[in-house]
């Protein structure tokens, strides 16, 4: 066995004099035992109780039988003195070493050492997350915590098919990250190649799950996403079930799933909390109000400057008594208060709360009033750019891509009317339906078409009716549900 | 390529190719009888399909480049891909052609195309350099939108048609309809398209195809019947169907011209085919030059399309003279001759390849 000899003292010397990690010794018959964990990691009262009061009391006992002198074993303190289940054997230094960096308590009796899960760091309880709030349906969201969201998944997927891998990422952090899989529906080739990533990630620290997404990614010229993330169990389980792959990293309360296909952004978990046609409806409005919050300046910008026939007479008298007093031309406008979109957006995610609304004052007055009473930009283009920006956050996932792409949209319909934004359009939807993610077309099931798929998509069936998992996505088990014999 | 696929591209690019300048064209040579040339090149067309459905099964490959790669006369096929490249870039230029016309009157009044069409000729070449799969994959995005488009147009505008400009049928002069039918060669590839689409999917099948056909063709002949009952005597003035035909407001003032986005969905579809036969284009240069790089000549086709659009057709004179002129000749000899070399040489690879069973014949079997 490697790194057995003056293991404690190997430990000690690992971590050093600062590093805050308690050490105990207790005296068993003729071993000496050491206790090592992170105060602020475990839980104090079952350290104390499962732990060291076990200890204490055999170190009693081996006290006044001292003619007898008992030889300990770890084997004899897992199985007769510790209360606690789950304990791990360490069979070096550094298993020793990461199992205390992870909360566990590492017991060494001469050579040999153990691990005891006793958890008990600070943690958040469980909450809605604020990025997905439905109306109906599950409020439960992922904790920073990994222990937690593997219960919230366990707690809804009670089946043995559900495959739990863990890794460990980081150089400095080792971080825990547990790739989830239902077996016989997951690609094998899929979570083949999640596995491979993983192993291929040589990386200093994994703060969030966001660093595991970058390398999941095929390219690193990205613009869209290929992997979708989610702070609901509820969700997780619902992809898990499709056939998806999922990974859940220690510390980050956002799960990643793959592959990840376009349409999931416009699909949400109230959609099947609801009546299908109201879920139908708001996914169809949900593409809308992404063109519109796209497309909405371009447009404006390119009717105002090069196709303005094509406006609705009476609006275009409005228009024109609106924009009269205007200095500069269209295109300059409309990138001017874009430009004051983004600028109040930013400094409302760093300013502190407090200044919140002074920022809105602000943000109001500058825009609304004096720099229209100035002639710098007009009603009309404050009330586009306005509803537009809200339009965007309509698919949140997406908003940083969202956002670039109006700017680019509007610059192309600016400078060459409606020509420059079809042409534009079809460049990215071109690219857009190039992208595959783990070899999942990005806009399946549209295209390529698939008509089964397509009973979740624009035109959502009820539950009965989704009798198949996505054709790209399961393996061997694709029938979800079958009809009772006699039924229909 | 799916079947669903090879239709979709088959209705929009048949589509696409006549609902441009085309009937205008028409009417300036044959009059109020234009519309029965398009359902006799759809006779004609009908013919060469079964014909290339003949070919593309008999030689039992999905595509029908591939029998003409392998085909060992060196010199002759090179011969074949030089014809086909060249058509297929002719096509491709007649198309973008139609795209700059249409936004001509809108915009190009002010702004220059030869700098500007650079964005266009990128989403274009961007398609092409992609691929027919993902050429494929667009058409099934846009092509509720397209048809959509068209069909709104049609119906709107059949409110402001005078259906007897057509009558009476007793005064139509077919001859002089037959007499016309070469000059406008170029528009009616239709069962060329069908021919470099191939059979790349066992479910596509030649009633199915016949049928998405004659249905497309009879759409085009009763929105070139409306253009005509729109514009009556005007119609040879009117420089492009799709665009012209909402040129009366079809829903009035106070709504807008939100038709002219309809127009702008449906013109899609020429951008979409011009780069399939762009696509083409590359593919056949390519295999004529082997030791060249891909990438380089699919530069140098988009640069030659660049350069006959803006430096050689400097005017719709010159263009219209080009298409409909002696150059109709070639689109015929393509037409006609093409297949028929393709089903010599389909029939001499078989014969050459009877008793080799090679993977991809194991895999077709």
């Amino acid at each position: 066995m490697k790194n057995k000899k003056g293991l404690s003292e190997n430990i000690k010397r690992v971590f050093g004099k600062h590093s805050k990690v308690e050490n105990q010794e207790f005296v068993l018959g003729e071993n000496s035992v050491s206790v090592f964990y992170i105060e602020s990691l475990i839980d104090k009262k079952l350290v104390s109780s499962g732990v060291l009061e076990p200890l204490q009391k055999q170190a009693k006992n081996n006290a006044k039988t001292t003619e007898n002198t008992v030889k300990i074993s770890l084997e004899l303190l897992k199985q007769e003195v510790f209360a606690v289940s789950s304990i791990e054997d360490a069979n070096s230094v550094e298993d020793a070493v990461v199992g205390i960096l992870d909360g566990k308590v590492c017991v060494v009796l001469d050579e040999e050492a153990i691990l005891i899960p006793v958890f008990g760091a600070q943690k958040r309880g469980i909450e809605e997350p604020p990025t997905s709030r439905v109306v109906k349906g599950p409020r439960e969201g992922f904790v920073e915590d990994i222990g937690t969201n593997v219960g919230l998944v366990r707690k809804r997927l009670k089946t043995p098919n559900l495959q739990i891998e863990d890794v460990f990422i980081g150089k400095q952090t080792h971080s825990r990250v547990s790739l989830f899989y239902l077996k016989d529906i997951a690609r094998p080739d899929i979570v083949e190649a999640v596995k491979q990533k993983l192993e291929t990630i040589n990386i200093d620290a994994i703060i969030d799950s966001y660093y595991i997404e970058s390398f999941l990614e095929d390219n690193k010229v990205k613009f869209f996403r290929r992997v979708g993330n989610t702070e609901k169990p509820d969700i997780f389980c619902a992809k898990i079930l499709e056939g998806r792959v999922g990974l859940i990293v220690d510390g980050s309360p956002v799960a990643l799933t793959v592959p990840f296909v376009f349409f999931e952004d416009l699909q949400s978990s109230q959609d099947y909390y609801t009546i299908p046609a109201m879920a139908s409806f708001a996914r169809v409005m949900r593409l809308f109000e992404l063109i519109y919050a796209v497309l909405a300046p371009a447009i404006y910008v390119a009717l105002q400057s090069y196709n303005y026939r094509i406006l609705p007479i009476n609006f275009l008298i409005t228009l024109l008594s609106s924009i009269e007093s205007l200095s500069i031309p269209p295109l300059i406008e409309i990138l001017i208060v874009l430009f004051l979109f983004e600028v109040i957006t930013e400094a409302s995610l760093q300013m502190p709360n407090s200044m919140g609304m002074a920022l809105s004052i602000i943000g109001a007055l500058a825009l609304g009033n004096t720099a229209v009473d100035a002639g710098i930009i007009s009603p009309p283009s404050i009330v586009v750019v306005a509803t537009s920006s809200v339009a965007l956050y309509s698919i949140p996932d997406e908003i940083a891509q969202t956002r670039l792409l109006r700017i680019l949209f509007t610059i192309a319909g600016g400078v060459i009317g409606l020509y420059g934004i079809i042409c534009s359009f079809m460049i990215l939807v071109a690219y857009i339906v190039s992208i595959k993610s783990f070899g999942v077309p990005y806009l399946s099931p549209y295209a390529p078409s698939v008509r089964l798929d397509k009973n979740d998509g624009f035109i959502k069936h009820s539950i009965q009716d989704l009798k198949r998992r996505p054709t790209f996505l399961a393996d061997k088990n694709k029938i979800r549900q079958r009809t009772d014999r006699g039924g229909k | 390529m799916s079947a669903r696929q090879f239709y979709i591209m088959l209705v929009i690019g048949v589509f696409s190719m006549k609902m441009q300048k085309l009937p205008s064209l028409v009417y300036g040579e044959l009059g109020k009888d234009g519309y029965l040339l398009f359902l006799f090149y759809m006779l004609i067309n009908l013919l060469f399909i079964v014909l290339v459905f003949y070919i593309l099964k008999k030689v039992k490959l999905t595509q029908i480049l591939s029998p003409a790669k392998s085909v060992t006369l060196c010199g002759f096929r090179k011969i074949i891909m030089i014809v086909a490249a060249v058509y297929f870039l002719t096509q491709a230029l007649l198309l973008y052609e139609h795209i700059q016309g249409l936004f001509a009157n809108t915009l190009f009044d002010n702004l220059s195309w030869a700098l500007f069409s650079l964005l266009l000729l990128f989403a274009v070449f961007f398609l092409a350099y992609r691929g027919i799969e993902n050429i494929a994959l667009n058409y099934e995005i846009y092509f509720w939108v397209i048809l959509g488009s068209a069909v709104i147009i049609s119906i709107l505008g059949a409110g402001y048609t005078d259906f007897s400009v057509v009558l009476p049928f007793e005064s139509i002069e077919f001859g002089k309809i037959l007499k016309a039918l070469p000059n406008f060669s170029f528009w009616f590839g239709d069962a060329i398209l069908v021919l470099i689409l191939g059979l790349k999917s066992k479910e596509i099948k030649l009633s199915k195809t016949i049928l998405f056909y004659v249905l497309t063709m009879c759409f085009v002949s009763f929105v070139v019947i409306e253009f005509f009952g729109m514009y009556g005597d005007y119609s040879a003035a009117q420089s492009g169907l799709i665009s012209v035909l909402s040129s009366q407001a079809l829903l009035g003032l106070n709504v807008g011209r939100i038709d002219w986005f309809l127009i702008l969905f449906a013109e899609i579809g020429a951008v979409l085919t011009c780069s399939v036969y762009l696509y083409y284009s590359c593919l056949c240069a390519e295999s004529m030059f082997p030791k060249i790089k891909p990438f380089s000549i699919k530069i140098l086709i988009i640069l030659l399309l660049y350069i006959f659009d803006v430096f050689y057709f400097v005017d719709m004179a010159a263009k219209l003279n080009f298409f409909a002129g002696d150059m109709s000749w070639f689109s015929v000899a393509v037409q006609v001759v093409l297949p028929i070399i393709l089903l010599i040489v389909a029939g001499s690879i078989n014969r050459q390849n009877k008793g080799i069973n090679t993977p991809e014949r194991r895999r077709l079997k």
